[in-house]
């Protein structure tokens, strides 16, 4: 039997077009049937509101064996619903099955009405309203605290603002010394005119911010992920998972416009915090102050927030009790990825319990916080 | 009715009647024709001694007025076609001076010297009123001159440059496109960027202002857009040429899916490597930051005229907007301020009264 030239390579090419059709037909069809896509479901209460910001208090499910609240505070940028994708990965129901109870700032969409919500606004206004909340809600002198990227800087901001309310501060893969070349988004930030941009958008769009994070790999992010996809699509459980990770994603806030004024100017440009210069509240800001104990965790392979951004946070505090904790993965892989799922929540759980006694300082006498709504009666 | 013939009327040859065309035409037009312009030169001078001669006879002589009116008039006549002569002689020095200010200020300044020496000449039949008349028009030129002087001559100083670039660039050397792009903003700095960003004058003052402002921004963002894509366009270039080497590199025997994969990846993670560089090179984020520096400057010109034109219409615009924003704000901190002295006081009030009961 006679055999074509192009016989045995054209066979090659059409099982792989067939397979690619059924992928592609997977895809279509989970798409077609995926109507929603629900991230964040751990169950949760809404317990105080202020202007857009909203503080949530989750439902834990077992016994709470670390008596002193941990208050959740993620960035500005992008939602907090990372930190719960999805059941088995969930930062925050790992979390609450190891018995911490969590209150979680959400900060809300800024419509224009927000475009004046300065740093010091979040930071001396609504984070340290919420913790006045929580303070007096749970009858404790200080809470913990853990910042997120962003809220992470926000959150060791907070805590050398206020010493004397923060019991263990926690910060992950949060950029402290902003003068670094090995981060793309630290070496553009310096040419940017931040007052020239926000004089003319207003807010920044959640868009551009997300434009700009697509640039710092472009072909991955925007080609090979898809790629990545089809390859992969065999399994709709897959497909499911990669839904929830686009839904977070292009999930992306607008950006207070003065607040983004002051980080990209003070922070990202003449890197004030670690020099001791940076006024929030008419306070200049000493990270010295922070002298709690401080678990810092970053990831290796962070494109966002170079290590280094972030392991310099030691040499700036006071803090005896200062842990470092590097996970070899990227800056969402910490929170999604099957290599630190097991190891996180354990880390920082056991992190807190150690650090606190079994039952709080009930403080005797507080009066309200006469800010914000409660919304939930006590 | 003669006829000649012979030999020597047989008609030329082609060379032959070329030949003779270029003597003809050497006759007609060539510098012994040039000299033969002198005439009326002559002729003038021939018309100035007849005057000079006529005047010289006394006051029996003037009497035919008219004739002598007739006279200075063909004298003025020929002083001008003289003037037009040499001023359209000097055209072509004034194109190739290539826009050089001091060189068409020089020729110009000629040209009205000449222009005003026609009427200095005794018996001038015209007033002074009508000489300033006939004047006017070489004042205005000169000032046209004047106040192009800040457009064109740029421009026209530049052509030669831009005529070696587009040389250049019709080669392949894209070095030559960085070249232009820098002369060409040069160029608009110099020139239109200036009168655009030039005070206006008048009621409509602001609303002008504006929009040549939005305009010169806009202009801007558009000069420095190609600097970015030159970037780019060249970093491409060079991932693919590093792509075409490692593909070669691979010396693949048959055109399988998994090579196809293998390409796919070698593409991929050297362009993404490759951009990464390119992303981190101070001059790229130098530029970079230009044109979105240009960019967020045209939006807040256009927000600016926007503004403006709400308010003529009564619309509230994006700033009344921000204005409340601001005010809701400041107004947010003022109620916070408030209510966390009512919660200090209330502490204060109920550790008092704790006081008091014990």
């Amino acid at each position: 039997m006679m055999q074509l030239p192009f016989e045995k390579n054209a066979l090659s090419y059409f099982k792989e077009m067939e397979q690619y059709s059924h992928r592609l037909f997977n895809i279509t069809d989970t798409l077609l049937k995926q109507q929603k896509v629900d991230i964040a479901t751990a169950p949760k209460e809404l317990v105080f509101q202020e202007d857009i910001v909203s503080l949530y208090h989750f439902k834990s499910p077992r016994a709470i064996r670390c008596p002193v609240p941990l208050l959740i505070n993620y960035a500005l940028v992008n939602r907090e619903t990372m930190m719960d994708l999805e059941e088995g990965k969930s930062l925050i129901r790992n979390l609450l099955t190891l018995g911490i109870d969590i209150y979680m700032i959400v900060w809300g969409y800024p419509s224009r009405a927000e475009r004046y919500v300065t740093m010091d606004d979040y930071i001396d206004m609504y984070i340290d309203d919420c913790v006045e909340y929580i303070r007096s809600e749970k009858s404790v002198e200080r809470v913990n605290l853990m910042g997120v990227c962003q809220g992470g800087t926000f959150a060791a901001i907070y805590a050398a603002l206020y010493p004397e309310k923060v019991r263990n501060l926690i910060t992950m893969v949060a950029p402290i010394d902003f003068h670094t070349d090995d981060g793309l988004l630290n070496i553009w930030a310096r040419y940017l005119d931040a007052d020239v941009m926000v004089d003319a958008l207003g807010n920044i769009s959640g868009d551009l911010m997300n434009l700009v994070f697509l640039m710092l790999k472009p072909y991955q992010l925007m080609m090979d992920k898809y790629v990545g996809l089809l390859e992969s699509a065999e399994n709709p459980a897959i497909i499911e998972n990669f839904l929830r990770m686009e839904k977070w994603i292009f999930d992306s806030p607008d950006q207070a416009g003065e607040a983004f004024r002051k980080f990209v100017n003070e922070l990202y440009k003449k890197n004030n915090l670690i020099k001791g210069q940076l006024n929030i509240g008419g306070r200049m800001v000493d990270l010295k102050k922070i002298d709690m104990p401080v678990l810092n965790i970053f990831a290796e392979h962070d494109h966002l927030v170079p290590p280094c951004s972030s392991k310099a946070f030691e040499q700036y505090t006071s803090s005896k009790d200062f842990t470092n904790k590097c996970f070899p993965v990227g800056h969402i892989g910490v929170y999604v990825s099957s290599k630190t799922q097991k190891d996180l929540a354990p880390l920082i759980a056991n992190w807190l319990i150690d650090r606190n006694p079994k039952t709080p300082n009930k403080v005797r006498m507080r009066a309200k916080a006469g800010m914000g709504k409660e919304l939930r009666s006590t | 009715m003669t006829m000649t013939g012979g030999v020597n009327d047989l008609p030329p040859t082609q060379g032959e009647a070329e030949k003779e065309s270029e003597v003809q035409w050497a006759d007609e037009y060539g510098p012994k024709s040039q000299q033969e312009a002198e005439p009326p030169q002559d002729w003038q001078v021939l018309l100035n001694e007849m005057m000079a001669k006529i005047m010289a006879q006394g006051e029996e002589a003037k009497e035919s007025a008219f004739f002598a009116r007739l006279l200075n008039a063909g004298h003025l006549m020929s002083q001008l076609n003289q003037f037009w002569n040499s001023t359209i002689q000097d055209l072509p020095k004034l194109y190739q001076g290539n826009g050089d200010s001091a060189q068409s200020k020089e020729i110009i300044n000629k040209w009205i010297e000449r222009y005003k020496n026609i009427f200095k000449e005794e018996e001038s039949p015209l007033s002074q009123q009508a000489e300033e008349i006939f004047s006017f028009w070489l004042h205005m030129t000169q000032m046209s001159q004047t106040a192009h002087e800040p457009v064109w001559n740029h421009w026209l100083a530049a052509l030669p440059q831009w005529n070696e670039q587009s040389e250049k660039l019709a080669k392949g050397d894209l070095e030559a496109l960085d070249e232009r792009l820098s002369l060409w903003k040069e160029l608009y700095n110099e020139t239109l960027g200036k009168f655009l960003r030039m005070p206006a004058l008048g009621l409509t003052k602001q609303h002008t202002e504006k929009i040549t402002g939005t305009f010169a921004e806009f202009a801007q963002l558009m000069s420095s857009l190609p600097y970015l894509y030159q970037y780019l366009y060249n970093t491409e270039i060079e991932a693919f040429k590093e792509v075409f080497d490692r593909i070669h590199q691979l010396d693949l025997k048959e055109m399988t899916p998994e090579a196809m994969r293998e390409i796919y990846k070698i593409w991929l993670t050297t362009n993404e490597k490759t951009f990464h560089r390119l992303f981190k090179q101070p001059d790229f984020c130098n530029t970079m930051g230009e044109v979105l520096n240009c960019m967020f400057r045209f939006k807040k010109q256009m927000n600016d005229l926007t503004a403006k034109w709400c308010e003529a219409m009564s619309i509230p615009s994006g700033r009344d907007h921000d204005q409340m924003a601001m005010a809701i704000q400041d107004l947010r901190r003022k109620v916070h301020a408030q209510q966390k002295t009512i919660s200090a006081l209330q502490q204060k009030l109920a550790r008092h009264q704790s006081k008091e009961a014990s």
